[in-house]
């Protein structure tokens, strides 16, 4: 929702008799907005807008006032009005974040075409989620996961080293090599989240070969008092739920944000049988605060704690190749339970990150000078089922600082900077076991220039980027006896990027872009060594690996077919040079401990083709209908075989019903949502140990409103996801190798702004 | 690391950083099992069954000795293992024995051999260290000797030493392919 106000002064007595009118509009096309509420705090009354966009409350004391202003499809936006005479507001809604903006040439609120955002409602509602399963409702957004609360985002196919998460600005360093290891980022915290394909990408260091994920806290509205947002969740399935407190005060120069988060859930239930040792615990907290002096200077400090303690599910915790062979044939699974539990043991993850930030802007007439500095520490700490008392030593012990230093200048249409970004990453000797990781320094030293310019209706963008990285690495020998060995390497990485847009007519934009990137091979897919029970087997890193370069294409059409109908639909080729990648081996490994699979990093040439698209249908006013579907098909071309944990075709329906009033309630919603994901058919038996899981149709259902009360107007929502209880398997996630996903949940939330 | 590398680090790395990583230190993995060793005994004469593997997973292979056994002939059986991997070696057998409620052998044979175990935990549950191997007439056979970590002791058939049913992560499986003369 953007606000603007107009003040209309008139000669008005210093009593109780101001009148406060105004009339409320759509940001999009300054259209009336009908049955918008106004409700004002302070004097507890509220007030609906007629056809005109219109509402007049009369008779009011001099003083400060809150408005609440609510509407069905926004989330409720305060404003702080200091009325000392009549006063006249004009207020303009950002109505329907939900829905596809439609195409306005002169609409300088429209997101850049290939960016997609969670709006604030859908941030509220997910507030219990984690970041991945958030973001996995876009097109082209899907998670590879462990379990409930473990998913790293996969965007347009690619996740894990190849995906960059964005946090304050600051890149996000910490494990994400393993597709176990769950990005240690509050999604609590942030007011805004984006997944962003193509120029942007420019500017942010990493080996994202596709897609990043930004994430902000967003802006401190001015307010001089003290407000904020509570959300909490509480869910049937795991018997547990998530708590978020977020307080903000904004002054003219100042402004500060504070929060809060904790959740905790016990064993997860399948359909049949708990999940047994699937709880988790969390705690996150974040702080930010704001400076500026007088318009050209500003400074921000942020800092950001997650900590969390994720058990893993125990039968999916295998000692050799018998234990997996015998844990894929069983319809039960081991160590699944009749009793439920809040328990987390072995195997279990801990993890601790900090993120400190700090960030000066200062704007001349010659363009915008910003300096940022961050710096970061992730401890993750892994335990698996060991022998006498040993479950309580980690086998795994990472620790990792990194810090982040940004110089950047923008001026109109011209942005560029200079990055480093240095890593010392090491295992804590206390393990007892040898680890997977050596121990090792990296620093990346980068340069960016982006550029856009307008050109006869063509929006035309070119971005540029070089990275020198270099790292040292120190691992222990492979075999006995066991002395550290060194390896040094450097790499030069390019990445250039074009892109053209522009608007067909008024009703239809279109975007044409390609990239080129490089990335450097990863440690872990060089170095690592070891029993990794992340992918069942025995891991082993190849130091003949080279760099991945990758070409990206995409073309974009989004507009509306009718004033009812939208559309947004993407097309994508990525080729593949050197893509590196795990393969299993055609022999096992032996080992006093029975046979293990053995899986190499190699590399191919590969191709992924995919697309996705976005249908949005109004019904009626009141109803109205979403369709999200994504697909991207992935190739090994060097030996003409399938790539192995690619997403298959998965859609989403969404029904909605939403009325702005029904008795005591307001802003009612209902909405009904049915997933499908397809058994992915493009595999090879060659590719995995077990085949690809059946396809899967679930249906959730959830009704949301906000009570019209006193002072407080709570919004609650219940849901039930699963509704039919229906047994299923997700490629994506490691826990289908042993058992079913999770059963029928009820979940009741509530939100209270204040 | 040359000048200019060391240079271009320093600039950015402000503190906490050196630029070079840590030395590794060997974890000294004392959970590590290198060596099974059996001791078959029948009226005073003692037969081996060894399996040696003292890099652990990867590495060189197994070193794998049997003696002959013989045909239609009962044997008492013992069960050692040791972490080989240290110098001074050190002997693991405690550590499943004073875990005995969450630990299991399991035996199996191709042949006619047949086994029996010979010892309880505080449960009245078989553990395996201590068993007895009677074999049939002569042949070639592979036994195999499975070691479980926390098996549902009380699923079915489990301690009468089936492990279909049994659960929980295998510590040890090594293969034997004996002559029974």
């Amino acid at each position: 929702m953007y606000l603007s106000f107009g003040w209309s002064l008139s000669v008005a007595a210093q009593s109780c008799l101001l009148t406060l009118d105004g009339r409320v509009t759509d940001a999009h096309d300054q259209s009336p907005m009908e049955d918008v509420n106004i409700y004002i705090t302070e004097i507890d009354l509220e007030q609906w807008t007629d056809g005109l966009g219109q509402f007049s409350f009369e008779n009011l004391c001099p003083g400060t006032y809150h408005a609440l202003v609510q509407h069905i499809g926004c989330p409720p936006e305060r404003v702080l009005i200091e009325l000392l005479a009549d006063t006249t507001l004009s207020l303009s809604l950002e109505h329907h974040e939900n829905m596809l903006h439609e195409v306005d040439v002169h609409d300088e609120h429209e997101h850049a075409i290939n960016e997609q955002r969670l709006s604030v409602l859908t941030l509220d509602n997910s507030s219990a989620k984690s970041l991945a399963a958030s973001v996995s409702g876009l097109a082209g957004v899907s998670m590879l996961g462990n379990g409930a609360d473990i998913g790293l985002p996969v965007v347009h196919g690619l996740s894990g080293n190849r995906l960059t998460l964005v946090n304050n600005g600051v890149v996000h360093t910490g494990q994400q090599w393993g597709a176990d290891h769950s990005p240690e980022i509050d999604l609590n915290s942030a007011g805004e989240v984006s997944v962003v394909s193509g120029a942007a990408g420019m500017r942010y260091p990493g080996a994202h070969m596709g897609g990043i994920v930004i994430l902000e806290s967003g802006p401190i509205p001015f307010d001089p008092h003290i407000h904020g947002k509570i959300r909490s969740t509480s869910e049937s399935n795991g018997r547990g739920g998530t708590v978020n407190g977020q307080f903000y005060k904004g002054l003219k120069s100042l402004q500060w944000r504070m929060g809060g988060t904790f959740k905790q859930y016990g064993d997860r239930r399948a359909p049949t049988y708990f999940l047994n040792n699937t709880g988790t615990r969390q705690a996150h907290a974040n702080a930010e605060l704001y400076k500026q002096w007088n318009n050209t200077l500003e400074w921000e400090g942020k800092y950001n704690y997650f900590s969390a303690e994720y058990g893993i599910m125990r039968g999916s915790h295998i000692g050799n190749l018998t234990d997996l062979e015998s844990a894929f044939s069983r319809e039960i699974p081991f160590f699944t339970d009749s009793v439920f539990s809040y328990g987390i043991g072995a195997p279990r993850q801990r993890v601790r990150h900090h993120q400190l930030k700090s960030g000066l802007k200062k704007r001349t007439d010659i363009g915008t000078l910003e300096w940022h500095i961050a710096g970061q520490r992730d401890q993750r700490r892994e335990y698996d089922v060991r022998r006498s008392g040993r479950s309580d030593i980690p086998a795994l012990s990472l620790l990792q600082y990194s810090i982040q230093n940004e110089v950047l200048w923008s001026h109109e249409r011209l942005e560029t900077g200079y990055q480093f970004l240095g890593r010392n990453n090491w295992n804590l000797p206390e393990t007892g076991i040898i680890p997977l990781l050596p121990n090792y320094t990296s620093f990346t030293n980068g340069a960016f220039l982006a550029l856009d310019h307008a050109f006869l209706g063509y929006d035309l963008e070119f971005g540029g980027r070089y990275d020198y990285t270099f790292r040292s690495i120190a691992k222990l020998s492979n075999s006995v006896p066991r002395v550290p060995v060194y390896y040094d390497d450097n790499y030069h990485n390019f990445s250039v990027l074009g892109r053209i847009s522009r608007n067909l007519g008024s009703k239809w934009q279109i975007l044409a872009e390609s990239s080129l990137r490089q990335r450097p091979p990863e440690i872990n897919e060089m170095y690592s060594f070891g029993l990794h029970q992340g992918v069942s087997g025995i891991e082993e890193g190849n130091l003949e690996l080279d760099q991945e370069t990758g070409l990206k294409s995409t073309l974009q059409l989004r507009g509306k077919v009718s004033e009812k109908l939208h559309l947004d639909i993407r097309a994508y080729t990525h080729s593949f040079d050197g893509y590196i990648y795990l393969q299993p081996q055609q022999t096992f490994r032996l080992t006093i401990r029975g046979a293990f699979p053995v899986f190499t990093y190699e590399q191919c040439d590969a191709r992924l083709l995919g697309g996705d698209a976005v249908i949005k249908y109004e019904i009626s006013d009141h109803l109205n209908f979403e369709s999200t579907w994504g697909y991207v098909h992935g190739r090994n071309t060097t030996e003409n075989l399938p790539l192995n944990f690619m997403p298959p075709l998965n859609v989403q329906n969404n029904l909605g019903y939403e009325v702005s009033q029904w008795k005591n309630w307001r802003n009612v919603n209902v909405s009904a949502q049915h997933r499908y994901t397809a058994q992915q058919w493009n595999w090879d038996p060659s590719l995995d140990l077990i085949a690809p899981p059946q396809s899967y149709h679930l249906f959730d259902l959830h009704l949301g409103a906000t009570l019209k009360g006193a002072n407080f107007k709570p919004k609650f929502r219940i849901g039930i996801e699963n509704i039919f209880n229906t047994s299923y398997r997700d490629y994506l996630n490691r826990q289908r190798y042993f058992a079913n996903a999770l059963g029928r949940n009820f979940t009741l939330s509530w939100v209270q702004n204040f | 690391m040359n000048k200019q590398n060391l240079f271009l680090a320093t600039f950015g790395a402000l503190t906490l950083f050196s630029c070079e990583p840590q030395d590794p230190t060997d974890p000294h993995d004392e959970e590590l099992i290198t060596t099974l060793n059996i001791d078959l005994t029948n009226s005073g004469t003692t037969l081996e069954l060894n399996y040696q593997d003292i890099d652990g997973d990867g590495g060189d292979a197994p070193v794998i000795t049997m003696d002959t056994l013989a045909a239609n002939t009962t044997y008492t059986g013992t069960i050692t293992l040791f972490n080989e991997s240290e110098d001074p070696s050190e002997e693991l057998t405690s550590e499943i024995f004073d875990e005995a409620e969450e630990h299991q052998f399991f035996f199996s044979s191709t042949g006619a051999t047949t086994f029996t175990y010979g010892d309880q935990d505080n449960d009245g549950n078989p553990i395996g260290l201590s068993f007895t191997l009677t074999t049939s007439d002569a042949g070639s056979e592979s036994y195999t000797v499975i070691l479980r970590h926390e098996p549902d002791k009380n699923a079915m058939g489990v301690s009468d030493g089936n492990i279909a049913e049994a659960g929980g992560e295998t510590d040890i499986e090594v293969v034997f392919n004996v002559t029974v003369e």
